[in-house]
């Protein structure tokens, strides 16, 4: 058997692609052979190595998608809470303690029926004069947006998580020679975190899907949750939401359409009383879904709500 | 049109043409979900999301192999196999971690099926052996071989490597193996692979 046909029999054979027959028939001279026996082991190895070829080629193209995609929202490992809250829920609970053994000890006098407990400054209207003029109120023409209800109001922004993380991510690039901050996302990120807010939308929405599509789904999402922002100090929930619905419109069937589901729930939560029928359909649908990102949040928001 | 995705079409298209393995791991990290259900899982049993990550290549790469080789007999669904292989391989290292921890109680060994697992998995030493190799093998060989591995024909290889035919294909790739074979004879630290997995 010369060499090549020899090399076409290994390598068929550690491919499990030789006929039983001759398989057994090559095992046989193997069993016998110490050449043969280096000969197979250097065939196991090149095919270790070819796979370790397509591992690699794996690395590069997984590493590339997961770039592309949004954050993933994974709940905080157990290990790491505890060693960041640990220490100050100790002290809390000690403090507690302490407080009420004091309370306990020093029970503080009631105050007589009679006296009263706190005198309540009745405003007045203030006088205008000439020389301390008071600035002329403007009456609203309109008021476009409802008024958040303080309690759920909180409640969304309790619920909230800032996408920080993200934009943390982009601007570590992992080549050091490429400059951080320069394109309308990064700048938009920096703008966000710096809690410019406008300065930040009008950066992601130089990100169109014509000159970047890579970064189109990216930015709009951003954009929401700068929105959300906005609407945290102004009480105008509606642009946020608003792009968090068209998101999830899409049905991508992955963690993006999870969190735009979740974020535009929080975007109707603080106009709960009139959102009611929307926001509690939204969230059974999420804590309906086994592997649903934001199922556990949701369970928890209906306990809340109830 | 997208595709619809199962595990009869995931399957076809891992073990098929290169592009369309791309698509279907493409969907697996990205429009399946089994991702975060790794990043989760390791997340909530004392990992962080970089173990995650880690620990859901190393699965891919482990599912993508056994389905290569044959060896997903489809006893059960794609997705319960694979969070199977990333349970035992984030429970391997967190034994090796906090030795502690008794992870058999938290994971019943079943010995077929960590076989299989143990044997795809290369350490880290040996894979920078192999990267070594590879390094001195030239771009052009590890394409052939690339797509060789993924099953192409000669025709196929010299249609996209640039090769005038088969034949020729087929001399350069055993050209090709010759020197790899040389450079892998050359590794001593590949000497014991076979024996340390």
């Amino acid at each position: 058997m010369n060499e090549e046909t020899l090399h076409d029999k290994l390598e068929q054979y550690v491919r499990g692609l030789l006929p039983p027959a001759e398989a057994a028939a090559l095992e046989r001279d193997i069993a016998n052979d110490p050449d043969l026996q280096e000969q197979l082991r250097l065939h196991r190895l090149e095919l270790e190595s070819h796979e370790h070829l397509l591992r690699e080629k794996m690395r590069q193209n997984v590493r590339g998608w997961v770039a592309e995609m949004p954050p993933v929202n994974t709940p905080p490992s157990p290990l790491l809470f505890w060693k960041k809250w640990g220490l100050p829920m100790l002290m809390a609970a000690l403090l507690s303690v302490i407080g009420i053994w004091f309370f306990t000890q020093n029970p503080k006098k009631n105050p007589s029926p009679e006296t009263p407990v706190a005198i309540i400054k009745e405003k007045t209207p203030p006088i205008s004069t000439p020389e301390t003029p008071i600035a002329k109120v403007e009456t609203p023409v309109k008021m476009p947006n409802p008024k958040p209800e303080p309690r759920f109001l909180a409640l969304a922004k309790t619920a909230y998580k800032a996408p920080q993380h993200i934009g943390e991510r982009m601007l570590k690039s992992e080549d050091p020679t490429e400059k951080p901050g320069t394109d309308p996302m990064s700048v938009g990120i920096l703008a966000y975190q710096g809690k410019r807010y406008r300065e930040a939308i009008r950066e992601f929405e130089k990100v169109t899907p014509q000159n970047n599509p890579a970064q189109y789904a990216r930015a709009r999402e951003w954009q929401a949750h700068t929105w959300f922002q906005i609407g945290l100090q102004t009480g105008d929930f509606k642009p946020a939401a608003r792009i968090f619905k068209s998101i999830a419109d899409q049905k991508t069937g992955d963690v993006v359409q999870d969190r735009a589901e979740w974020y535009g729930l929080l975007c109707l939560l603080p106009d709960y009383p009139t959102q009611k029928k929307q926001v509690d359909k939204l969230l059974l649908d999420i804590a309906g879904q086994e592997f649903h990102s934001y199922r556990e949040d949701a369970i928890k928001m209906q306990a809340s709500l109830e | 049109m997208q595709t619809h995705w199962n595990d009869a079409n995931l399957i076809a298209a891992i073990t098929g043409k290169e592009a369309d393995r791309n698509r279907a791991l493409r969907y697996l990290v990205q429009g399946s979900g089994w991702r975060l259900q790794v990043l989760r899982y390791v997340v909530t049993n004392s990992g962080v999301e970089e173990d995650g990550e880690e620990v859901f290549f190393d699965a891919l790469t482990i599912l993508d192999r056994n389905i290569r080789g044959g060896k997903f007999e489809a006893r059960s669904a794609l997705n319960t196999y694979f969070i199977q292989i990333a349970k035992f391989l984030w429970l391997k290292r967190l034994a090796k971690r906090r030795p502690d921890l008794d992870v058999k109680k938290l994971y019943p060994p079943d010995q077929v099926f960590e076989d299989n697992i143990e044997k795809a998995l290369i350490g880290a030493e040996h894979e920078a052996v192999f990267a070594q190799v590879m390094a001195q093998i030239g771009e052009r060989c590890k394409r052939i071989f690339e797509l060789f591995h993924l099953g192409y024909s000669m025709i196929e290889i010299a249609q996209e490597v640039g090769i005038s035919d088969a034949d020729q294909a087929k001399k350069e790739k055993s050209r090709c193996k010759k020197r790899l074979l040389n450079l892998l004879a050359e590794r001593p630290e590949l000497r014991n692979f076979f024996k340390d997995r």
